[in-house]
């Protein structure tokens, strides 16, 4: 019997897995690809007329397949996992599957037509015909319209999948005690925050659908503080519940309880109110009334020291437990993650200030900033997330062979240290005067340029060093040589204090 | 919270984060209202944040952004006569073009007004001057301001669009040509 779709919260959780890890690769390719076309700066405007239309649709399907598929993806797959560890569950398995498909396929349609806005899509350029190869689609504003229409189905289906899954929840949760910190991270950030701020983005679609189908007028400046809206909370869509992923594995690996569980608590308050207000920091230097752009100081700020009170919580927690466990890929992945969460953040202490930020508003300065967010704390977070994952699916007679483990060490080291010199590399370019966005650029860019290509290219081979295990284990290839048994069940250093887990308790769930 | 922990400790610290963020919220709000960067001094768009009156030299240059260019429409000179402003045409003057790309004219130190609109797509305009940047984003329909005072040291500085307007977007720039 053909199994249709997962029948537990594990399985969902590795299915929205497996597709975050398709989309990755594909976003990850074109990535490598436009990275090769920046190695020359094309100086030469014939030369760059004609690499930007390719140029500019690899960087908008970097983007889009970024912000509308795999944060989600990633974000509802810890969302799921996080229901299995903390014995509750999703109910409507079925349901959730077809909104899956719903999520990850409809923007096949949308890339198919070769867009070249940029994943922001401000209008009025994203009204216009462009299209990197296909002259039907650019042609056509009825076929514009059905790749809008495609994107405004991606966006329901997100929010549709938040609503599901926090209903399944609230159902599900314990009946006595707090709901466990984990799963209360991700109630809250995969799941309420997510629809409340998922439609703005639904919105924005359906108002350029209606652009090509119906003639709706479409205003550029209410359009785009309409579209931050969503594209600054979709930032933390996949962190926020990886913090709480953090909060539950990392004191496992500590030896001792989290340092403050209400700081964890309350936190959760900070970061859903100011992760919601915050959007305005990206319309910084846009005219818009000086009031308004002021308000991104404090709400970027409160923000912030949210996240440095995650950082402080899972470090003193570290530093005042017993001799962390990092031999456990999963301790070490956790470890890592939480280290370059910190070195990303010190390049974003500059941002909040308004002063400061419009020095490198636009530039690669952010475009290094935000990367390194990414290949930290989400990818390497929820690499341990996903470990962990794993290892519940092979059942706890199970542990990860000595080739897996080489692999992750030696992925993850590499995969870090070139995030941190790419990303570094960005910034510093950016606040030389380097702008987002440059098919071209002035030659005294080439070395950076090329820099961040190298660390790129070394990001590719490390990510399938690390990536390898978890492929072949999610489709159960040679998966001996992944993983052994074991003499008895391992037991981390220190049961988990931080939720009500239990070897068998997922096994029975729905 | 473990038992080593008094519960009066955690409060404390999170008053401390707070407080932190409080004294940063001050020095960006203190640093805007007394202008301590280049952008900031004066120029808030929407024209708010223009001097009144305009310094006695002032070149206000009136600058297009179009798919993909910047084209300088026309410049004049604010001098104040009698403590009448005048508006004198100094276009021929200031605006030139080399090898297709616009030179804006201005003399070490003059102020420069650029009043930055789009007649079709968001552009932005930026650039990089050795006491800050200007920052500007352009949207079709709203006028945005750029004021500054130009380098004392003659020599060119570009200026360039920063906000992706389509494929010709990394061709768009021109330069201000202190004599």
């Amino acid at each position: 019997m053909v199994k249709l779709y997962p029948k537990t919260s594990l399985g969902l959780a590795l299915l929205y897995t497996v597709g975050a890890i398709a989309w990755l690769a594909a976003m990850g390719i074109a990535a490598l690809w436009f990275r090769t076309i920046l190695l020359n700066p094309n100086t030469n405007p014939k030369v760059g007329y004609a690499l930007a239309p390719l140029y500019y649709f690899l960087v908008t399907f970097h983007g889009q397949a970024g912000v509308m598929i795999i944060v989600q993806d990633v974000a509802f797959s810890l969302f799921a996992y996080s229901l299995y560890k903390s014995n509750m569950s999703t109910i409507h398995n079925k349901l959730l599957t077809i909104l899956f498909w719903f999520i990850n396929v409809p923007l096949i349609v949308t890339f198919a037509g070769g867009p070249i806005t940029g994943w922001y899509m401000y209008p009025p350029l994203a009204l216009q015909s462009g299209s990197w190869i296909n002259p039907m689609f650019s042609k056509n504003p009825d076929l514009i319209g059905l790749a809008y229409f495609m994107m405004f189905v991606n966006a329901v289906a997100v929010t549709a999948t938040a609503i599901v899954m926090f209903i399944d929840a609230l159902k599900t949760r314990p009946k006595e005690g707090k709901i466990p910190i984990f799963a209360a991270y991700t109630m809250m950030f995969s799941g309420a925050f997510i629809f409340l701020t998922e439609p703005a983005l639904a919105a924005c679609e359906l108002w350029y659908v209606l652009y090509f189908w119906a003639h709706v007028p479409v205003n550029p400046l209410t359009w785009a503080v309409l579209f931050w809206f969503w594209g600054h909370p979709i930032v933390y869509y996949a962190p926020f519940p990886l913090f709480g992923g953090l909060y539950a594995l990392i004191p496992q690996f500590a030896g001792r309880p989290l340092y403050s569980e209400r700081w964890a608590r309350w936190n959760i308050l900070i970061l859903f109110t100011f992760g919601m207000t915050a959007w305005v920091h990206h319309l910084q230097t846009w005219p818009l009334p000086v009031y308004i752009r002021a308000f991104m100081t404090p709400t970027t700020l409160i923000l912030a020291a949210g996240s440095g009170l995650t950082a402080l919580n899972l470090g003193l927690t570290i530093a005042t437990g017993k001799k962390y466990d990092y031999k456990n890929p999963v301790g070490f992945a956790a470890l890592v993650a939480l280290i370059g969460f910190i070195l990303a953040g010190l390049q974003a202490l500059i941002n909040p200030i308004n002063p400061l930020d419009v020095l490198v508003h636009n530039t690669y300065y952010i475009v290094g900033h935000f990367h390194l967010m990414i290949w930290t704390i989400i990818i390497v977070g929820y690499v341990a997330v996903l470990l962990d994952m794993l290892k519940s699916a092979m059942g706890n007679l199970m542990d990860l062979s000595g080739l897996s483990r080489g692999l992750i060490y030696g992925g993850l080291g590499m995969w870090t240290f070139a995030a941190l010199g790419a990303g570094y590399a960005m910034s510093y370019a950016g606040y030389e005067g380097l702008i987002r966005r440059w098919v071209a650029y002035p030659v005294k860019f080439q070395p950076f340029m090329d820099a961040i290509s190298y660390f790129s290219i070394m990001m590719g081979v490390s990510f399938i060093m690390y990536a390898l295990p978890v492929i072949a284990t999610l489709l159960r290839i040679k998966i001996s040589a992944f993983w052994e048994r074991v003499e008895a069940p391992s037991v981390p250093a220190g049961t988990s204090f931080t939720m009500n887990t239990s070897s068998s308790g997922g096994s029975n769930k729905k | 919270m473990s038992e080593h922990h008094g519960k009066d400790w955690e409060k404390i610290w999170f008053m401390v984060m707070m407080l932190l963020v409080a004294i940063f919220v001050g020095i960006s709000y203190y640093s805007i209202v007394t202008g301590s960067s280049a952008t900031y001094r004066y120029g808030l768009p929407l024209g708010s944040g223009l001097p009144h009156p305009l310094p006695n030299g002032t070149v206000v240059i009136y600058m297009l952004a179009v798919q993909w260019a910047f084209i300088p429409q026309n410049a004049t000179e604010i001098i104040y006569v009698n403590g009448h402003m005048e508006n004198i045409s100094v276009t021929a003057q200031v605006i030139t073009y080399v090898n297709g790309y616009p030179y804006l004219k201005v003399m070490p130190g003059q102020p420069v007004v650029i009043v930055l609109y789009s007649n079709n797509v968001d552009h932005g305009f930026y650039i990089r001057l050795p006491h800050g940047a200007q920052n500007w984003n352009i949207v079709p329909g709203v006028n945005s301001y750029a004021f500054f005072y130009a380098p004392t040291t003659p020599g060119n500085y570009t200026f360039y669009c920063s906000e992706y307007c389509g494929v010709g977007h990394a061709y768009m720039y021109g330069y201000l040509w202190v004599m």
